[in-house]
Formats: C-alpha cells, structure tokens, sequence
C-alpha cells in the first residue's frame, strides 16, 4: 500500500496523460463535475455505495418561493440550469433571474442580484432558455483572493437583455466583475444554456440565439478570468460567414483547448440561405486552439444539404478510455460520435478532414457523413456521462432508423472500445413519455443517476458492480428467444437501485457531491438527497 | 430556507451511525436485490419485430396499413436484417416499395443483384423471387407493400 503522499503522485503520473495534474473534486464545482464534462464522481461516497443506494431518499427541497421570490408563471418556471456544489455551498441559478446559494441544510445564503435590484432576465420568452439565468454556473477557485461563481446571464439594463458573463464573489454574493456583453439582444443572440468553462485562466462561453427567429451565427468567447474582459490573443470564434453554428451546448476543455458543438446551419428554409456559407461551421464538433481560438479541427457528420435542424446540442465529454482519449456526444438526431483527441494545436491541414479522419464510431454504426436519412429536430440533447470505458447516453438505439424517437425513454450504455458490434454494454427502458423522457445522466463509480419527466429520479448500477435483473437483446423490440439467431446480442439490464419522486419534470443533470445528490426541476425546486 | 423539515443532517446520536454503517455494510446481495425488483422499470411488454423468415425480421404489426386506395391493400412495415444475416427467400406479396433507411444491403431480384445504401429508394415487382444479404452492422428497410384485395 502506498503512502498517500505516493499514490498522490502515482495519480498524478495517470492523470497527465490526460491533461492535468490535481486531485479530483468532491465536490461538484462546475456544469457536468469538471472541464472535460465528464459527468463523473470519481470519488467514494454513499452515493458510489450500491449497499447503500436503495435507501436514496429526500433531505430537504427548497423553492424560491421560500424567500419571496416568484417563478416566471406562464413563461415557464423553474430551473433550466444545473445545481454546483463547491465547499458546502450550493449555487443555482433560476429562470426568474436570480443566481442564490444555499448552504447544504438548504438554508438560503445569498441570491444575486440582490433584494431590490432588478432580476438578470431578459424581454424574451421563447423557450426555457431564455427568460432568465439558464446557465449552469461555474466556480473559479480565487478571483482576487476569493472563491468566485461564474454563469451567463441576460443584463436587464443593457438593450433589455444582452448576454454578458458575471463573477460573483461565492461567500457573500457581491459582483466581482462583469463581462462585456457577448450576446447582443439586437441581433437576437443569447447565452441561453451554455454554461462557461474555466480552464487556461480564461472563462470561455458560447452563444446561440432566441428559438432560430432569426437565427444567427454561433461564437465562442474567451474571458479573462482575473476581469472578465476579452482574453488577449484569442480570436473569437465564429461558426457561420452568415447565419448559423449556435453554441447550445456548454464548451468542454482539456489538454489547453476547447470542444464545442454547433447547432443548426443557415440553409434555405432558416436563415435564407440558397447556397451553403463559406465557412459554414454548423452542426460540427470542433476543437480550437485554447490560446488562439484557432481552429484545429472540425467534425460535420451531417452535411449541408441534409440540414434539417438536427443541431448538436449535447455538450461533448472529454474522456481518456483505455483505448485512448476521445470526445463523445450525442446529436439531436439520434446519433452519437466519438472521436479521437487528436492534435492539441493546429496542422496547418485541413481541419475538417482531420476531423473526419479522427472519427473513432458511430452509435448506431452508420456511413459519415451522412449521405441520406432523417437529420431533424429530434431531440437528443442530453450529454453523455463517462465512467471507464463506458458513455452512459440518452441516444437512439440500434433501431433509431424504425423509430426515431423511441430513444427518449432509454438510458444506453455504451462500451466506448468495443467494435460497433458489441457497443451496447446494456440499454434499460423507463416509463412515461417527454422530450425526451430523461434528463442529463450522472455517475459515479459504475452508478448512473438520471431524472425524467415522471418526475422521478433513479440510481442504476451498471452490471459490473450489481448483478444484472435480467437480460435483453441489444435491439430493442427483437424477443430474447430471436436475438442470437438474428445476429444480435443478449445484454444485461441493469439494476434499479433506487427511484425518487421529487417535484417537477428534471431536464438537468443531478450533481453529486460528498454523498449528496442535489437536482433540480423545472417546478422550481432544488432537491438535496442521500441514501 | 427549507420548505420541508430537514430530515436528521448528520444522526442524531453517535452509536446510531455507527450501527447502521455497520447494518449497511453487512447488507446480503438478496436483499439489494430484493430492492431491486421493486424498483425495476418497465420493459416493452411484447417484441416490435417478428421472425418473417430465416435470416429476416419485420414489424410485429404495420406502421400503416389501409384498404383506402380502390382494390388495393397497402401495408408498410420495417424489414430487420442483424449482423452478418442474409435471407434467401424474402416472402413478400404484391409490389414492394423499399427504402434503405440504414446499413448496406446486397439485393437480390429475379436474379439481378444490386447493392443498396442508406437513401436507397426501388421497386419490387410483384411475384419477384427476392433475396436479401447484410453488408453492414445492421440494415433496416423500410417497406410498402402493395396487393390487390
């Protein structure tokens, strides 16, 4: 047994080969758990116990209601963000425009703004993105000496509602800065859900638009971390020489670089483009230069002509499997990529067919790019969790091709080094009905944590850790009895550890933390549980 | 504030904690998995997709099927081959209008092969002997079956 000081530094050796060196988080500090979005608690608590899970119950819940402050009533309440949790603080912000923190008894702490100033919402209303803070925040370890939270959020006396980036100290809540705007209200662009990442000593955050009316062209921004103005010698991105590419998604960060996804493109129909943009840089993974905002390379499995709005809104995972770094995530339309890492600075090539060339598979295996098909507004928006070799994803099955949709409602787990026969590790299908039925998955140690609009929060354990409840053929709808004989596989369906009925339909993606498992819903609670 | 009362933060005596660690870490398997089949979400109840013949699937029931069209039944269902399948007698009535929705198919009709990719759009004859070989992980054809009534 080493010492801890040596496993330490033997963790430290693991840990460089992807990217960094420092111990991972208890807590849950930013969008996803950290830079790479990985969705994973790396660390024990009761909530990696599977002895333990089947006790998963409430602690308490807390609604701003409690202090006086309203939901947005018919634009639609409650929480579109996520909860993070730093220090035994929690910090959410809410669509009514306020950013609080609570302790972890669920005592309110601070909102900001605070009593009397006016709320961070903006005049539009068109979807739950963007009436008011729908960024999941981001905690910045020392700004000026002080723990800071950063999120997005529209600026009520900038053109009534700008997009700017705010750091708010994290013990009492007062601004530490504000960014210039980087969306402008003008020219409908928005923050909406993009949840800033910090790494590089910069924020970086992206920005979409208003529900496509008009739609306009994606961007990425770097920050300076320290005041909140534009980063020096990083060129902002831009995803479209006319219209198009929204950053929906949050950007990813690793190895001193940035991965985002883009959404939807201008074509004729949106935007009114008769020919495609030069560059057109929608519907992409896209790796950029940390430092420069240079790109690297750029990943479009769905070509131009067959844009029909399938935008790339999940936000990518950065993870080192066993087989090698790769970035995962799946696409509206059903589909999931993973890709190679690939190089950490420019080639001087062409960065979309080394984008093309870093493809690693496609779940369910498919030609790219597509030469045909359905690639809409379907809505697998989720990001995908990490755990090992495994991507927990809200994706379409094997059979997305029968039913597009029917993806809603299962959690897939996916073996991320396997050929594309044996890609799915196991599936598992939930009740009820939504768009789609499950929220963002969470895990931790081999335990999957995932809500859905029958409001209910689940535990499940991958088979590796619970023996499975049973078995079932890797293509949904095929009887056990068929499977083999038509080339298909059996796989394990896992065991339900745990489910919890909270309050509201949960769209967000749980956070665990030191054995709390805090979520929230879009009826405007957070919920804080424990087993 | 909370809205409900807190639920005991951290026990409420100090051999509490102790004991149903100690409870919890002594838990058999039987009972999580007792725990377990309580929890456990629903499966679909009856199979999507049917053995139509050696090598080949199709919908248990029609997408869409309908007597509207004067004289003629037309049903649509989706054709499942798996991995490394190939049917060699596919047993369709009436004329047959395929798309290859995905995966890579080698077609066999009345003899003439042609190979099929995703986007793929053709006509069966009706009475054509018809033959079908997976060239990919998993090829899906989505099919409209014409035939007089």
């Amino acid at each position: 047994m080493l010492a801890p000081h040596r496993r330490f530094v033997a963790w430290c050796l693991v840990s460089l080969w992807v990217g960094g060196c420092h111990r991972t988080s208890r807590d849950w500090p930013m969008h996803r758990y950290n830079a790479a979005r990985t969705a994973n608690q790396p660390n024990k608590s009761a909530l990696s116990d599977p002895a333990r899970v089947p006790s998963l119950h409430e602690i308490w819940r807390w609604h701003p209601a409690a202090i006086g402050d309203q939901d947005l009533g018919a634009t639609g309440p409650g929480f579109s963000a996520s909860p993070v949790v730093y220090r035994g603080r929690v910090y959410l912000g809410h669509l009514n425009g306020r950013l609080y923190a609570l302790d972890t008894s669920g005592t309110f702490l601070w909102k900001y703004p605070p009593a009397g100033a006016a709320a961070l919402v903006s005049t539009s209303m068109c979807n739950p993105s963007s009436p008011g803070i729908a960024s999941t925040p981001a905690i910045a370890a020392n700004i000026g000496g002080s723990p800071a939270v950063v999120f997005g959020a529209p600026d009520p006396a900038s053109a009534n509602g700008d997009g700017r980036v705010w750091a708010v100290n994290a013990t009492t809540g007062t601004l530490i800065w504000r960014s210039p705007v980087v969306a402008s209200r003008f020219n409908n662009e928005q923050i909406g859900y993009d949840s800033p990442v910090i790494a590089n000593g910069r924020v970086y955050i992206g920005i979409s638009n208003h529900c496509d009316n008009p739609i306009i062209a994606g961007k990425l921004f770097a920050l300076d971390l320290a005041t909140g103005a534009f980063a020096p010698g990083f060129s902002t991105f831009v995803a479209s020489a006319t219209r198009g590419g929204g950053l929906w998604s949050s950007p990813a960060a690793a190895q001193g670089d940035v991965v985002v996804t883009t959404g939807n493109g201008c074509v004729p129909t949106n935007g009114g483009c008769g020919t495609e943009p030069s560059p057109n840089h929608a519907l992409s993974m896209i790796r950029l230069d940390g430092t420069t905002g240079a790109m690297i390379w750029k990943f479009q499995p769905v070509p131009w002509a067959l844009d029909y709005d399938p935008d790339w809104a999940a936000i990518p995972a950065f993870h080192a499997a066993s087989c090698g770094r790769m970035m995962t995530a799946p696409m509206k339309d059903g589909y999931t990529h993973a890709l190679n890492a690939g190089p950490a600075a420019p080639t001087g090539g062409d960065p979309a067919a080394l984008g093309l060339s870093l493809r690693r598979w496609t779940f369910p295996q498919a030609s790219i790019p597509f030469s045909s098909g359905s690639h809409g507004d379907i809505r697998y928006t989720r990001g995908a969790a990490v755990w090992n070799d495994v991507v927990f994803a809200v994706t379409g099955g094997r059979d997305v091709t029968v039913s597009v949709t029917a993806g809603y409602s299962r959690l897939h787990a996916l073996n991320a080094c396997a050929s594309d026969h044996e890609r799915v590790r196991w599936w598992l299908q939930f009740p009820g009905y939504g768009y789609p039925t499950l929220g963002s998955p969470s895990v931790t140690r081999g335990i999957v944590y995932v809500g859905t609009t029958t409001d209910t929060l689940y535990a499940i354990a991958d088979p590796d850790l619970v023996p499975a409840a049973g078995s079932q053929c890797d293509f949904p709808g095929v009887a056990v009895a068929d499977c083999a004989a038509n080339g298909f596989r059996l796989t394990p369906i896992p065991a339900v550890l745990a489910r919890v009925r909270l309050s509201g339909h949960i769209r967000t993606t749980p956070a665990l933390a030191r054995g709390w498992l805090l979520v929230t819903t879009d009826a405007g609670f957070v919920h804080a549980l424990k087993p | 504030m909370s809205c409900i009362a807190p639920r005991r933060r951290f026990g409420v005596a100090f051999v509490g904690p102790i004991a149903l660690a100690l409870a919890l870490t002594a838990t058999p398997w039987s009972a999580v998995r007792a725990q377990v089949a309580q929890t456990r979400p629903q499966q679909p109840a009856a199979p999507g997709l049917v053995q139509l013949a050696p090598g080949i699937m199709w919908s248990a029931t029609p997408l869409l099927v309908t007597d509207s069209i004067p004289g003629q039944h037309v049903e649509v269902r989706d054709l499942v081959l798996g991995p490394n399948q190939s049917a060699a007698r596919v047993p369709l009535t009436g004329f047959v209008l395929m798309e290859l929705r995905s995966g890579i198919a080698e077609v066999t009709t009345n003899g003439q092969t042609t190979r099929r990719e995703a986007g793929a759009i053709w006509l069966v004859p009706s009475g054509a002997g018809l033959a079908i070989r997976n060239l990919a992980e998993v090829t899906v054809i989505r099919s409209t079956l014409i035939s007089p009534r």
